[in-house]
């Protein structure tokens, strides 16, 4: 079974490609976007949102997610202390 | 829903960046992939955080959100009992006891056990028939979706179809395991950056779950466990034989332990202690889910006039409504980014699950043998091109049933219950000989089969216990039961051949039964490392199953 000793390889995806990066550049993007509409949205968006400011809480919300794992992504660095 | 949404440039633009993210994630997870263990299990490499988000996302595809809110709006309250019970505690039997047996065997797949375990046509019945199973649900994904995406945008059902599987064959083709793993660990936060806003927007404007609770005209659909009296039901799923015996020990943890499509996540784990933890982290959120599926189908129930009622819109719409109704561009193109994410990612862990056993299952072990691995890497590309061909014929067929998820749970009381009969004896009786692997496996899906047939002149399914000629039966009841038939039969027979044929010399069995370790595990030196307990996976599944009890609880007493 020549295939089991892969995961010693440095080559193997975790040590490569930190997905917590690609998550955090996602959603920061998202939460950059919904934040700067959610400021600028207009009485008939958030009327439609019965009345809450949607696009401003939830861009806050994904730019605080994508803040916390790209710290984590910073201090904990693949390969090594991940859980 | 009257018309399709209505989308701004906004909402394009955050579609369009999370594809552009998804075939990112098969470019660069395709450089890692040298070999069919990089391209099944992902080389065997992830941290259990990663293996955990996606194995709650393989099962979070929108036929689940979909068919999870219309159940919320069909059954009321008691649609919690498809998370707490018919979820939970097999996800954590799957964590603490079974996943040592799939993970230190160094198994590719749970029907390779059963090779180890019984004999070459047990594995060949059971590869074949997941095999198939897959390619179904991935074409009733495909189909789901294209519904979904005409309601939603209004393109016909074969450009929608077409798209997404191009999509999944891009990233599952290119990067394999560790390409479907990225892309579910994606769609979990963004699918509940979509559905956060509708959960808030529609608790808010039926005034908190107070108001929502005097609103629910029906009584019965706030109701939990009560009216599960045998004989004198009055819970719209029946009574406490069918839930607790039938959907929380039958049906769950013969989904949830044996079937390959969510183990293969936990396969994919760094190590033994990873691995058993996949399950137990996806418990956490799993815990969760009906907040976002099961309470916006209440909801919609008090604000989407004649649900469900003829001439109005169905049960599956609940999502789509509450989203045509509430959510301002912005919010708007996240929820139906998560919705598409979520049915690809579904059918990924369908296609995924298929590849693998095609490849090490039935192309390696009987058809071409003894070929290099670059050979099987091409042959694991080739079957995944062609079970999304297959799957894409498939999604044309299936659309007899008005509520998804009692086709899924059809298909599941056929094939996934008598299994974990099966893999119980097998598991911790090691006397259970191959051919009784065999007949127990073939005789309880016939048993499933059976049952669902004659289940419509039982009157026990019937409300007020007899068969009218304007009743309708209780489907899911009668699915519970079905499975309950299924696993009594499965075992029955496996007990019976076990005791006229001849069981395995037990130097075989080592690693694979319960009680008989395997002196040369590649996990032994894991034995001898102190967990903290925050790592311990008797710790963590004692800490979910105390919270989801409490939850039960609560619930009861709440509403």
């Amino acid at each position: 079974m020549s295939d089991m000793k892969r995961g010693e390889d440095p080559m193997t995806p975790g040590k490569t490609f930190d997905v917590r990066w690609l998550i955090a550049g996602l959603l920061g993007l998202y939460g950059a976007v919904l934040t700067v509409l959610g400021v600028t949205d207009g009485a008939a968006e958030v009327a439609k949102a019965d009345g809450i400011r949607i696009n401003l809480w939830i861009g806050l919300g994904l730019l605080a997610v994508a803040a916390a794992f790209a710290v984590w992504a910073r201090l904990a660095p693949a390969g090594r202390g991940d859980r | 829903m009257t018309g399709t949404l209505s989308l701004g440039a906004v909402d394009w633009f955050l579609l369009a960046v999370y594809f552009g993210a998804i075939v990112a994630i098969g470019l660069t997870t395709k450089r890692a992939v040298h070999t069919t263990g990089d391209f099944f299990l992902a080389g065997r490499s992830m941290p259990a955080w990663i293996t955990g988000l996606a194995f709650i996302s393989a099962n979070l595809g929108a036929l689940e959100i979909i068919g999870g809110a219309a159940n919320g709006a069909q059954y009321g309250a008691a649609a919690v009992h498809f998370y707490w019970l018919g979820a939970i505690p097999a996800m954590v039997f799957l964590g603490v006891v079974m996943m040592p047996f799939y993970y230190s065997t160094r198994v590719h797949s749970v029907s390779e056990y059963l090779r180890r375990r019984f004999n070459n046509q047990t594995h060949l019945l059971n590869s074949v028939v997941f095999a198939v199973a897959q390619m179904l649900l991935a074409g009733v994904n495909l189909f789901a979706l294209a519904l979904i995406v005409k309601l939603l945008i209004g393109w016909p059902l074969w450009l929608s179809i077409l798209l997404s599987a191009v999509f999944v064959l891009a990233y599952i083709t290119l990067g394999g395991l560790a390409g479907a793993i990225y892309g579910e660990v994606l769609q979990f936060f963004v699918i509940l950056a979509g559905l956060i806003p509708i959960v808030v927007i529609g608790l808010h404007s039926v005034g908190g779950f107070s108001g929502l609770k005097e609103a629910v005209q029906d009584p019965g659909l706030l109701h939990t466990w009560q009216g599960t009296t045998p004989g004198h039901w009055t819970n719209p799923l029946g009574d406490w034989i069918g839930l607790a015996m039938g959907e929380g020990f039958v049906l769950a943890f013969g989904y949830w332990t044996t079937n390959f499509a969510e183990v293969q996540r936990s396969l994919a784990a760094k190590d033994l202690n990873a691995a058993r933890r996949t399950p137990l982290i996806a418990a956490f959120p799993k815990m969760a889910l009906p907040l976002f599926t099961v309470v916006p189908g209440m909801i919609a129930l008090i604000i989407v006039p004649r649900l469900g009622k003829p001439g109005g819109p169905t049960y599956n719409d609940v999502i789509p409504e509450m989203m045509q109704r509430f959510l301002p561009s912005g919010v708007l193109g996240i929820a139906l980014t998560g919705l598409l994410a979520a049915f690809m990612a579904g059918m990924a862990a369908n296609i995924s699950g298929f590849n693998t056993v095609f490849t090490y299952d039935i192309w390696k072990p009987y058809v071409v043998k003894g070929r290099e691995d670059g050979y099987y890497l091409k042959a694991g590309r080739y079957a995944t091109v062609a079970g999304i061909a297959v799957s894409v014929a498939a999604a044309f067929v299936a659309s007899e049933y008005d509520n998804i998820q009692n086709y899924i749970q059809l298909l599941f009381s056929f094939f996934n219950s008598p299994l974990f009969a099966t893999f119980l004896l097998a598991m911790f009786w090691k006397r259970v000989t191959p051919w009784a692997g065999f007949w127990g496996m073939l005789s309880g899906t016939a048993a499933a089969a059976a049952a669902h047939l004659s289940a419509y002149h039982i009157g026990w399914f019937y409300p007020g216990g007899q068969v009218g000629p304007h009743d309708t039966i209780n489907a899911q009841m009668a699915n519970f039961y079905g499975a309950l038939f299924a696993f009594a039969v499965d075992a029955v027979v496996t007990v019976a051949v076990t005791l006229v044929t001849r069981p395995k010399p037990v130097a075989e069995l080592a690693g694979l039964v319960w009680g008989l370790p395997d002196p040369d595990s590649p996990d032994a030196h894991e034995a001898l490392v102190r967990q903290p307990w925050w790592k311990s996976p008797v710790v963590l599944g004692s800490v979910i199953l105390t919270l989801t009890a409490a939850l039960s609880v609560w619930l009861v007493i709440a509403v």
